[in-house]
């Protein structure tokens, strides 16, 4: 595995944690369709999230949650649309999120979680 | 849960009210804003999130979808961020929907939440009271205009976290009442009064008839003879508007955003004094939505155009219509849209290019070619549009170091206002105000002419070859003249003789 896949599969780990130790049950990980992947599916209070976790070693290249672009906010939604389809989940709110993880060499320094990060955009 | 408000935007300079429909329901989550919103009003996503948010207010994330409706027209107004807001937040159960159905809401808001004026106020509400309304919130800015209205309850919070504790019922807010507008402290209005222009005198008494009877202007003369100085204060001895004249020019200044903040009332008469270098669409109003021009913004005012000439000829031509209909019709893709322009028109020209002919002192040096090409430039339908024709000599020394006092515009003032006394009465059933507005069948019926008037317009009709729509607007003139001297109902024949002097000194150079 390489030092990139490590590290995402570390982050990831640690912010499903986070997220259970905030009170989340988590619902699904790495739920993939054919182009697209969501990290995390987290579900509290009736409220769907779908998290996409970044998780960083340093600053030098932007904030980790600069990374989730357009384009890989339009990957996600495709999931999240394929995922809702699924009749247990099809009435409940939802919303994207995005967890920042922090690293410092092997030690998490800080975990920042952006509730309601982006949302469906329409092209006009 | 779905909710339904009350916004407005204009349309033309008049208000039209918008129902606000808010959906806000489970799903991917999501804003649209749809029924063809402006990039003003789709960018009101941004604010009014933002302004909930700040309010320390909640909106939950969800699919929320918003319609303006009507949905064929294209919504300009930013005033549409306060209906947006409330109804997005009875749409998520913060405020109960009915209570927001009473308001009309325009105003927009500003990222902490506050309440920004809008533009249109004035015609908003006067649409706003003819279609039922009785309760309007506007921003504090906006409140001495929407009181020119009469029968609406104004409402003026100063931030969505009052008016939403009002709509609550938590906290009252008090009926708006008008706010007195500061003066700029330190600063000498100078009022320019005709008491400041020597000699000249026939041109004085060409504007003075101009304004008794909203006659069109044009005076041609050497530089520096005093046109321009002249034209400057036809405003001060214009009648002072009507209340209705001055709600029509406020609805106006409203829809264009140039009333000043916090104003109400515009109460002095316009004065709009266009570059040369102006396009067409900034004279006559234009836009892929029409928005007023220059003639539109001169309504019940002057409109003065210097260096005449040196307009392009396609925007000359263009003025045709306003000064015959007094109003125009711009059509756009997005729409057909009429506006007022009853403007009393004022023009100054050199009478070539270097500027000297014709003048005793000075050689012209202009080829007969070059003068001929200068005047070209005006059509001739566009001149016969203008009653009043006259030159404007140099001053003489001996005028100009006078002491002597002239009379002052409140003296001419006076005169003019009588003269307008005697034509609104005798207009009043036509709906007319001036002279000016007569048209062919009225002036048979109400412009009388004494036999050696009528003998003498016959004389020059014939010699001088008018056409008949220069017949009609000497006798006009030479209605104003009589007015002036104190209203007999006929026309005499110095009365025609002076409107004729007015009318053929410039025709016979062309």
């Amino acid at each position: 595995m390489s030092r990139q896949k490590t590290l995402g599969k570390f982050g990831e780990d640690c912010a499903a944690k986070f997220l259970e130790a905030n009170g989340y049950t988590i619902v699904a990980r790495n739920f993939r369709i054919r182009s697209a992947e969501i990290d995390i599916v987290a579900l509290r209070d009736g409220v769907l999230a779908f998290v996409e976790v970044k998780a960083r070693s340093n600053i030098r290249h932007g904030l980790p949650a600069e990374a989730v672009n357009l384009r890989k906010q339009q990957k996600i939604i495709a999931a999240a649309e394929v995922f809702l389809q699924d009749e247990t989940f099809c009435d409940c709110a939802c919303r994207f999120d995005v967890i920042e993880v922090f690293m410092d060499g092997e030690r998490v320094e800080e975990i920042h979680h952006i509730e309601n990060a982006f949302e469906v955009t329409r092209e006009v | 849960m779905y909710s339904r408000t009350f916004g407005a935007a204009t349309q033309g300079v008049d208000g039209l009210i918008i129902s606000v429909e808010v959906d806000s329901a489970n799903g991917m989550p999501a804003f649209d804003i749809v029924g063809l919103p402006s990039t003003a009003v789709r960018e009101s996503k941004e604010r009014v999130r933002t302004a909930i948010k700040n309010s320390g207010l909640r909106s939950r994330s969800e699919k929320i979808t918003i319609n303006l409706a009507p949905a064929s027209v294209k919504k300009e107004s930013a005033g549409l961020d306060l209906p947006i807001a409330v109804g997005l937040l009875a749409a998520q159960g913060r405020l109960r929907p009915n209570v927001c159905e009473e308001f009309l809401f325009v105003a927009e808001l500003s990222l902490e939440g506050l309440l920004r004026p809008a533009t249109g106020v004035l015609p908003i509400a006067i649409t706003a009271r003819a279609e039922g309304f009785k309760k309007l919130i506007v921003a504090p800015e906006n409140i001495n205009e929407a009181l020119l209205v009469d029968g609406l309850e104004v409402f003026a919070p100063k931030s969505l976290i009052e008016l939403v504790d009002f709509l609550d019922g938590e906290k009252d807010l008090e009926l708006a009442t008008p706010v007195p507008v500061d003066e700029p402290e330190g600063f000498m209005e100078l009022v320019d009064d005709f008491a400041d222009v020597q000699g000249q005198h026939s041109a004085k008494r060409a504007l003075e008839i101009a304004a008794a009877g909203g006659h069109n202007v044009l005076m041609v003369g050497v530089p520096g003879s005093g046109k321009t100085m002249l034209a400057k204060r036809m405003s001060s001895i214009l009648p002072e508007l009507t209340r209705e004249e001055a709600l029509e020019v406020t609805k106006i200044y409203s829809v264009a955003g140039k009333l000043p903040q916090g104003s109400g009332l515009v109460t002095k008469r316009p004065f709009q004094n266009p570059n040369h270098d102006a396009s067409t669409a900034a004279i006559i109003g234009g836009g892929s939505t029409p928005t007023p021009g220059q003639v539109t913004l001169a309504h019940n005012g002057v409109l003065f155009l210097d260096e005449l000439p040196e307009f392009k000829k396609s925007t000359l031509e263009a003025l045709r219509e306003p000064l015959e209909e007094r109003q125009i019709t711009i059509s756009r893709v997005n729409g057909t849209l009429t506006f007022p322009s009853s403007m009393i028109l004022i023009c100054a020209m050199n009478p070539c290019p270097c500027g000297w002919y014709g003048d005793k002192e000075h050689t012209c040096r202009c080829s007969d070619a070059d003068i001929k090409r200068y005047m070209r430039r005006l059509s001739g339908p566009l001149l016969d549009r203008i009653d009043i024709q006259i030159r404007v000599p140099r001053v003489k020394y001996d005028e100009l170091s006078s002491k002597r006092r002239n009379e002052s515009s409140a003296v001419i003032r006076q005169r003019v206002e009588a003269a307008r006394r005697i034509q609104t009465q005798r207009l009043a059933p036509y709906k007319l105000f001036c002279n000016a507005q007569m048209t062919h069948a009225l002036i048979q019926k109400l412009c009388v002419l004494e036999p050696a008037a009528e003998n003498l317009l016959k004389t020059v009709f014939e010699t001088k070859k008018l056409s008949a729509r220069s017949y009609d607007r000497i006798i006009k003139v030479g209605r104003t003249i009589a007015d002036l001297a104190g209203g007999g109902e006929t026309i005499s024949s110095s009365n025609i003789a002076e409107a004729v002097k007015f009318r053929s000194d410039f025709e016979l150079n062309i």
